[in-house]
């Protein structure tokens, strides 16, 4: 089957098996008992292959040929290739003028690092019902997507049955963290099943099953390089990436973007100039590199130029809040083009900065380390100034399987003054119901209560491409706000006709039109949503209800400051969490307490990432630890209490002015967590750690240092 | 497969079911008993959102046999609520914002359940040992510790 | 805008943009009636497992399939034509 990013993927091993656990056959039984034991009676004869684990093997020029499939593509989607192994190279930016900047430099700072791989590991794992019905032709999914008209399409395609014969349901969904969007083997066998059976097939994945085979993200070997002069002013950024794809290019990228938007990676600071490189491989590993609670690569991004400002800030021995300072995009820069390509919309990092080191008392912090590393303790102070970008959006740059990223809405406006509408995203626990019907409320003057929202049934919601990179709001919500306007143009038509003056005339107020000047001639939303059906303009037609699709300008970039603070136990290791500050600026906040929740669980996914997730593999390409006897996922104990706070600096080009949440709290704490620790031990010339921050690895670096000794 | 048949009380109701030996309470109860209130997550018994009540006792329905219910009695989150209204602890996590995807939700409720009559008026550390067998991928546990106080206070 | 106490009472009962309203999912979640995949319940709906790899490199030599489908309750195996030999 086609993968999203270009490549081809097994539904059923075809000869080879390229990563252990990869589906081999299916079995289709009366229920989930007797499916398990007919499993154990399929038998199957291997010959196993040479292993590759390690991506810096991949290209060795005695490396096994992994993919015999493709051996012959000079390109799987995205090219050129320049081994069998090798999937694709993406370069952006000013190589020459970045290599120069460097040479000359009075600085250059330099740190391999590794983004491990991690796995999102919502609660509820993956499953489908798909019900084909023989007669009719019709097939119907119910499946845990987050883009379930991407399904519909991509089915289409794959089995041949038009698109308008077949319904995908997406239901509630037990999350989703970017797990969900791609379309697995599985589903497909459940769907060939059905069509040849006539019978719905039910496939539900245990948590071994998920854990072993479904998207995983990141596994970004990087190497950064920051340039800068004697006070720390930036001159250049210069970025290498090993990327490790897995047996099968299927992370789900943009399609013509292999690295996503990874090249946000010069962030909330002024670069002059900057080029980085990735290049993408397989191994023998399964197949991802999703986006997991972030933009396409952002939480990568992210990383490596918080890492390296932290390293530039050590090597000049200035402090690590005063360094970010000398280098932000100022608020009257903005939008602000940056040296890759992108256009930030807004932004006020310095205002930021100073609310949360005031809220900390950031010098009194400085004084207490200082003073516990004299008494030989381990304390340290993390700090984040980041920016994302989210949306994936504008369809000039993005598109999946050629259909560009845009989002819907279309509201309907009964003649009561209820109101039904439905979108293209999906929620996986962000509550749309909710906050959709509270823009709706805010640009038509209708109490939330009474509005319906509705999605993820593609028979009646309009086309959309789904919810990850935080596109609902920032794309989603602007439709249903577009849609919601060209409701209220219309009702103001007609609120001109029932007043009888012109449309001039007439301001709105909360929830009606008044006539300016003489007060109590108005008409309200229910009043006019009534003659919608029965008395219009003459030339009008009937009804009150409206679509939008909405193809934004542009991303939008939220960004924070989040600052932390560790103690550290000198003979265990353990990195307890003594407190975690984070702002967020979001633009306009359409739900105050939902923003806050999201960033609780934001939050404590990244705590989750930095101080123990990991998926190691032995020299067999045996998964170790599939199961959350060994995946690391924090518990109520574990789990550090979190302050919030915010300031809102709208995004000028959104309708609302909103710039989504729920990714900045996962991609921008990851960091601030790494800077902590290595904080601890920075005044040892320690630069750099990488993830994740377990005790064990804490550990061994307090013991190479040998601060472990009893008196 | 040897199947048997077995009764207990599922909230508040008496059931009958026959079983294969070999099947979980979780499945019986969702799939036989209809009460899909009831989540599976982990298999391991870590992650927490089978929990049921069982004879007065939190447990991972995931991971004990239906047989073992025959005879006792079982409260699953649909049993929470009484004649339409909700529980405290219902009422405070809609009001503390304690869920949001809402897997996780029926097995915390029905342990916090348990948690509050093993001890009515919990400390904040209390709590969170007490529901540290439940695992929420999305609210970070903070809203659902405030919402345990809150029902605390209520009953 | 008016601003009036009656203008702001007004604006707030719509529950719009600012307002930190409840959730609208939540009482079917807090009462076990959410509607997740696996609660889907179709009549006469068949269950699909997949038979997995223990290996990460290896070339699949045969495939058996006659014991699975020989099991009383057991209605399809599926691998590839090509090596669904036996």
């Amino acid at each position: 089957m086609p993968t999203l990013a270009g490549d081809v993927q097994a539904v059923l091993a075809d000869e080879k098996v390229h990563f252990q656990y990869q589906e081999v056959a299916a079995v289709i039984a009366d229920n989930r008992y007797i499916a398990a034991d007919a499993l154990d009676l399929v038998e199957v004869e291997y010959e196993p292959l040479p292993v590759i684990v390690d991506p810096h093997r991949s290209m060795d020029a005695d490396a096994p040929i992994l993919r015999e499939d493709v051996v012959k593509k000079d390109k799987v989607g995205q090219g050129p290739r320049k081994h069998a192994n090798h999937i694709f190279t993406w370069a952006v930016g000013d190589k020459e003028g970045t290599d120069r900047a460097l040479a000359s430099a009075d600085v250059v700072v330099k740190e391999d690092m590794l983004y491990p791989r991690v796995h999102p590991s919502p609660l509820e794992t993956c499953g489908c019902v798909a019900s084909f019905d023989k007669i009719k032709g019709n097939l119907t999914v119910y499946i845990t997507s987050q883009a379930p008209h991407i399904v519909r399409t991509v089915v289409s395609i794959l089995s041949g049955v038009p698109e308008s014969k077949i319904r995908i349901i997406s239901p509630d969904i037990g999350g989703g963290f970017g797990n969900k969007v791609g379309v697995y083997p599985s589903y497909v066998t459940a769907i060939v099943a059905s069509i040849v059976l006539g019978r719905p097939i039910k496939w539900i994945e245990d948590r071994m099953e998920h854990l072993s085979t479904t998207a995983w993200a990141r596994d970004y070997h990087m190497t950064g390089e920051l340039a800068a002069d004697k006070d720390g002013k930036i001159k250049a950024l210069k970025v290498k990436v090993l990327a490790d794809h897995g047996a099968f290019n299927s992370h789900a990228q943009p399609t013509k973007w292999p690295a996503g938007l990874f090249s946000v990676c010069t962030g909330s600071y002024q670069v002059p100039v900057a080029h980085v490189n990735v290049d993408g491989v397989y191994t023998n590993k399964a197949p991802g590199g999703v986006a997991y609670r972030c933009s396409f690569r952002v939480a990568e991004a992210v990383y490596l130029i918080e890492r390296m400002m932290d390293i530039l800030s050590q090597k000049l021995g200035i402090d690590k809040a005063e360094i970010r300072s000398r280098n932000f995009i100022q608020a009257e820069q903005f939008p602000y083009k940056t040296s890759l390509g992108w256009e930030l919309d807004s932004g006020d990092y310095p205002t930021a900065l100073k609310k949360v080191l005031d809220a900390v008392d950031y010098a009194g912090l400085r004084k207490e380390q200082a003073e516990k590393r004299a008494q030989g303790e381990l304390m340290g102070i993390g700090l984040v100034t980041f920016t994302e970008i989210v949306g994936a959006e504008p369809s000039k740059a993005c598109d999946v399987l050629g259909v560009g990223m845009f989002e819907s809405a279309e509201i309907r406006v009964h003649p009561t003054g209820s109101v039904m509408a439905r979108m293209g995203t999906i929620s996986t626990g962000q509550a749309h119901e909710t906050t959709y019907a509270q823009i709706i409320a805010t640009e038509l003057g209708l109490p939330s209560e009474e509005i319906t929202i509705e999605e993820g049934d593609t028979d009646t919601a309009p086309y959309g491409l789904g919810t990850y990179g935080s596109r609902s709001t920032p794309v989603g919500g602007a439709a249903t706000a577009v849609a919601a306007r060209k409701v209220r143009a219309k009702a103001k038509k007609i609120a001109a006709h029932l007043l009888e003056v012109s449309e001039d005339d007439l301001d709105w107020e909360i929830d009606r039109f008044k006539v300016k000047g003489v007060p109590g001639q108005e008409k309200t939303m229910k009043e006019i949503a009534w003659a919608a059906y029965n008395n219009v303009p003459e030339g009008m037609e009937m009804g009150l209800e409206a679509v939008d699709y909405y193809d934004p300008p542009n991303f939008t970039y939220p960004y924070g400051v989040y600052l932390s603070v560790v103690d550290i136990d000198k003979f265990t290791g353990e990195v307890k969490v003594r407190r975690f500050y984070a702002l967020d600026d979001c633009g306009t906040r359409i739900n105050p307490m939902i923003i806050e929740g999201q960033i609780h669980g934001g939050l404590t996914e990244g705590f989750a990432v930095a101080m123990g997730q990991e998926m190691p593999f032995d020299e067999e390409g045996n998964l170790l630890g599939n199961t959350f006897m060994d995946y690391f996922i924090p518990s109520f104990v574990e789990t550090p209490q979190w302050e919030t706070d915010f300031t809102v600096t709208p995004s000028p080009h959104h309708p609302l002015g909103a710039k989504g949440v729920a990714e900045s709290p996962h991609v921008g704490s990851i960091p601030c967590f790494t800077s902590a620790v290595v904080d601890a031990f920075a005044h040892l010339g320690v630069t750099h750690m990488d993830l994740p921050h377990t005790a064990q690895k804490v550990w061994k670096k307090i013991h190479e240092l040998g601060l472990d000794k009893r008196d | 497969m040897i199947k048997k048949k077995i009764s207990f009380k599922l909230n508040e109701q008496e059931v009958e079911v026959e079983v294969e030996t070999r099947e979980l309470l979780a499945h019986v109860i969702r799939e036989q008993l209809g009460k899909t209130g009831t989540h599976i997550g982990c298999d391991t018994s870590h992650c927490g959102v089978c929990t049921v009540d069982l004879n007065g006792n939190s447990v991972k329905s995931c991971t004990i046999l239906a047989v073992q219910a025959d005879g006792g009695e079982v409260m699953t989150v649909e049993g929470l609520a009484t004649n339409g209204e909700l529980h405290p602890l219902q009422q405070a996590f809609i009001q503390d914002h304690g869920l949001q995807c809402g897997f996780c939700t029926p097995g915390m409720l029905i342990r916090s359940y348990r948690l509050l009559q093993e001890n009515p008026s919990p400390t904040e550390e209390e709590i969170r040992v007490g529901l540290s067998g439940n695992l929420c991928r999305c609210t970070g546990y903070q809203n659902i510790v405030k919402a345990v106080k809150t029902a605390a206070e209520k009953m | 805008m008016g601003t009036t106490a009656e203008d702001i009472a007004r604006a707030e009962k719509l529950e719009g943009i600012g307002c930190s309203r409840k959730r609208k999912e939540d009482p079917r979640f807090v009462q076990g009636k959410g509607n997740y995949v696996d609660d889907v319940k179709l009549p006469g709906t068949l269950f699909a497992d997949m038979v997995r790899s223990p290996y990460a490199h290896a070339r699949i030599i045969s495939i058996n399939k006659k014991k699975a489908l020989a099991l009383k309750g057991v209605h399809a195996v599926y691998s590839l034509p090509m090596i669904s030999n036996l």
